[in-house]
């Protein structure tokens, strides 16, 4: 079926300046119609307003005849260039976002069936304001990759009901005091509440009253799958039967499903009101803790695909797993015991990707130099952590092999800290006898430096135990293994 | 002080087929007011040129007139709290077609080529947005429903 597509957005140029414009402009039967109608917002300035700026209401529409609300081509927060470094939360710098005071409504109002919103900030501020009403027996309502985020006091940050709905890959955000319910959903008989997938449910970590329940809803049935839900005073409420699939929580003895006591803090970059940053922290609970299901869930908010590494991440934020490789400062020679003898000096340079998972296999790159010029390039370094350490053997150029043991933790936590240990053992058939390897730790977000403040200026590490093994991997999985001899 | 959007399609009478009592009670209907905006307001092409609307500059409005004219009117409830009328678009809506507003005003409101994009209250105008502020009358859902 044909789309009619609308630009809307303040800027020259543009079909329709306000969303409610763009609505009140649609057909009242789609179907007879013969189209299906998309408003493109454009974030030439905020869509802002102290009344419900978007009312969707009284169309007749199909599966084929559509309402789509989205973000034209590099509009929305998930287009910025910065995406993986901004906070997730409202920012209308970062995209189009929809702001509304209004106070005992909505800021988008839906009654309207098959309708899509994709790729939007929406934000109400006003007092028993919800971000977006859909109550009723409106059927087939799809939000993707949207931030919900509510600021005002009391009432809810959705309220969304009827059938065949869902949210998925979104932030909903109660960051108002005394908010009953994040979600609000089939209060009235027949009618049921959306399905949740890898949705984000929070409340601010200092609002003076948090939500009284995550989800309250009555009637029917529902799926929440690969949700965190946080910050709530309980999890759900009401008679509706939830089947909560691959969830986590930070309260305690939740139902099936749902994986409890969980510490807030660890699972998001901040948590407060005012500088909230709902991106999920390396070494998070989260992590790898989902369920596949690449039909709701086959990108992020961030647009990182799913998985990363084999690994489903609860909520809507996905770590990233590779990272760009940027220089480092922050780096020290490391002298090595060599198991035979040399004739000349080389050089090694460790390039190693922290790549945020490490369960998963790390890459490396290994640059050998020496005064004859030689040069020889090692890709093929592989980690993994099996058993709560780190195994990382070579499978390097014909008689190389490479072998270090990172402490786990100190890894898992090294965004927080910025602490990292190491130690690295080398050895080749031309091995120096003192070999100099210079490792350059790169972090998973590219943009913590590795601090090795933490280590002696110099050490020196055996590899008689490192190097006998004439296989190709080795596992360092106990103490030892590298046997640091003495500073320089 | 404010630019309101006016809406000039009749959805009751001109939309083919006609919507359902629910329909109609929901979309919005002639002269409801889509959107006020300061004024000055860079406005879109399909707002400037669009037969459904109308954009009327009313430099002497004030916002508690306008206000009103964007809030729904809200289904009112029999004692088990079921709704006995239909949410409509708006409660309120300036009555363009009231015998008080000129007929240079009525015609230029009925005029769906739209060769004058917007008309531009004269200040002061011989009425006030506020004078032809009128309610929507309520629509009654049908005992045992629509049919």
């Amino acid at each position: 079926m044909p789309t009619v597509v609308k630009t809307i957005g303040s800027g020259g140029g543009r079909d329709y300046s306000t969303l409610a414009a763009w609505a009140a402009s649609l057909p009242a039967n789609l179907v007879t119609d013969g189209n299906s109608y998309e408003g493109d917002c454009y974030n030439d300035s905020e869509f802002t307003g102290s009344a419900t700026l978007l009312t969707l209401s009284g169309h007749t529409t199909d599966a084929s005849h559509t309402i789509t609300l989205t973000t034209g081509p590099g509009q929305s927060f998930r287009d910025n260039a910065n995406v993986q470094t901004n906070a997730l939360n409202y920012s209308s710098s970062n995209g189009v976002g929809i702001n509304s005071s209004v106070a005992y409504a909505g800021t988008i109002s839906i009654t309207d069936s098959n309708v899509f919103l994709s790729n939007l900030q929406i934000k109400n501020t006003g007092s028993h304001g919800r971000v977006l009403i859909s109550e009723g027996t409106s059927l087939s309502i799809v939000m993707d990759d949207c931030i919900f985020v509510k600021t005002g006091t009391s009432a809810y940050v959705v309220a969304v009901s009827g059938g065949g709905q869902k949210i998925r890959n979104s932030l909903l955000l109660a960051a108002g005091s005394g908010i009953s319910y994040i979600l609000a959903g089939s209060l009235s008989t027949g009618v049921g509440m959306p399905d949740l997938y890898f949705c984000d449910l929070v409340a601010a970590s200092d609002v003076g009253t948090p939500p009284i329940e995550a989800i309250h809803c009555v009637y029917s049935s529902s799926t929440v799958e690969n949700c965190a839900i946080f910050g709530c005073a309980a999890l759900s409420g009401g008679s509706t039967t939830i089947t909560f699939t691959s969830c986590m929580t930070d309260l305690a003895s939740p139902p099936a499903g749902v994986t409890g006591s969980k510490t807030y803090a660890k699972q998001f970059q901040n948590t407060t009101a005012a500088s909230g940053d709902f991106r999920e922290k390396a070494g998070a609970d989260l992590q790898g803790s989902g369920t596949a299901d690449g039909t709701n869930g086959a990108t992020d908010i961030a647009g990182t695909a799913r998985p990363q590494g084999g690994h489903w991440d609860i909520g809507c934020w996905e770590l990233l797993i590779s990272v760009t490789i940027v220089a480092a400062d922050a780096w020290m020679p490391i002298a090595l015991l060599p198991t035979q003898r040399v004739d000349q000096p080389v050089r090694i340079e460790l390039i190693a990707t922290q790549r945020g998972d490490l369960r998963t296999p790390l890459e490396s790159l290994t640059i050998l130099r020496s005064d004859r010029g030689l040069r020889v390039e090692d890709s093929s370094g592989v980690a993994r952590d099996t058993a709560g350490r780190i195994e990382w053997a070579a499978q390097a150029v014909t008689e190389w092999r490479a072998a270090t043991e990172w402490p786990t933790l100190l890894l898992r936590n090294l965004a927080a800290t910025g602490e990292f240990t190491a130690a690295l053992a080398w050895g080749a058939p031309i091995s120096p006898e003192w070999m100099e390897a210079i490792a350059t730790l790169l972090s998973a977000d590219a943009v913590l430096q590795v601090d090795w403040s933490g280590l002696p200026a110099s050490v020196l590490v055996s590899l008689d135990r490192l190097l006998t093994s004439p296989g190709k991997r080795r596992r360092l999985d106990t103490p030892g293994r590298l046997r640091l001899l003495k500073p320089l | 002080m404010a630019e309101l959007l006016l809406f000039a399609w009749d959805h009751s009478t001109q939309s083919v087929p006609k919507p359902s009592l629910r329909q109609i009670a929901e979309l919005p209907k002639r002269y409801d007011v889509v959107t006020a905006q300061p004024d000055g307001w860079r406005w879109g092409s399909a707002e400037l040129g669009h037969p459904w609307f109308r954009i009327l500059a009313c430099p002497g409005a004030m916002e508690t007139d306008i206000e009103p004219m964007l809030s729904p009117l809200l289904p009112e409830r029999d004692m088990d709290d079921n709704p006995t009328t239909h949410w409509q678009y708006r409660g309120f809506y300036p009555h363009l077609g009231h015998q008080l507003v000129p007929a240079d005003l009525q015609d230029w409101f009925c005029d769906d080529t739209r060769a004058a994009p917007r008309y531009v209250l004269p200040t002061p105008f011989v009425v006030t947005i506020a004078a032809i502020k009128t309610a929507r009358s309520p629509i009654v859902i049908p005992h045992g429903g629509e049919h």
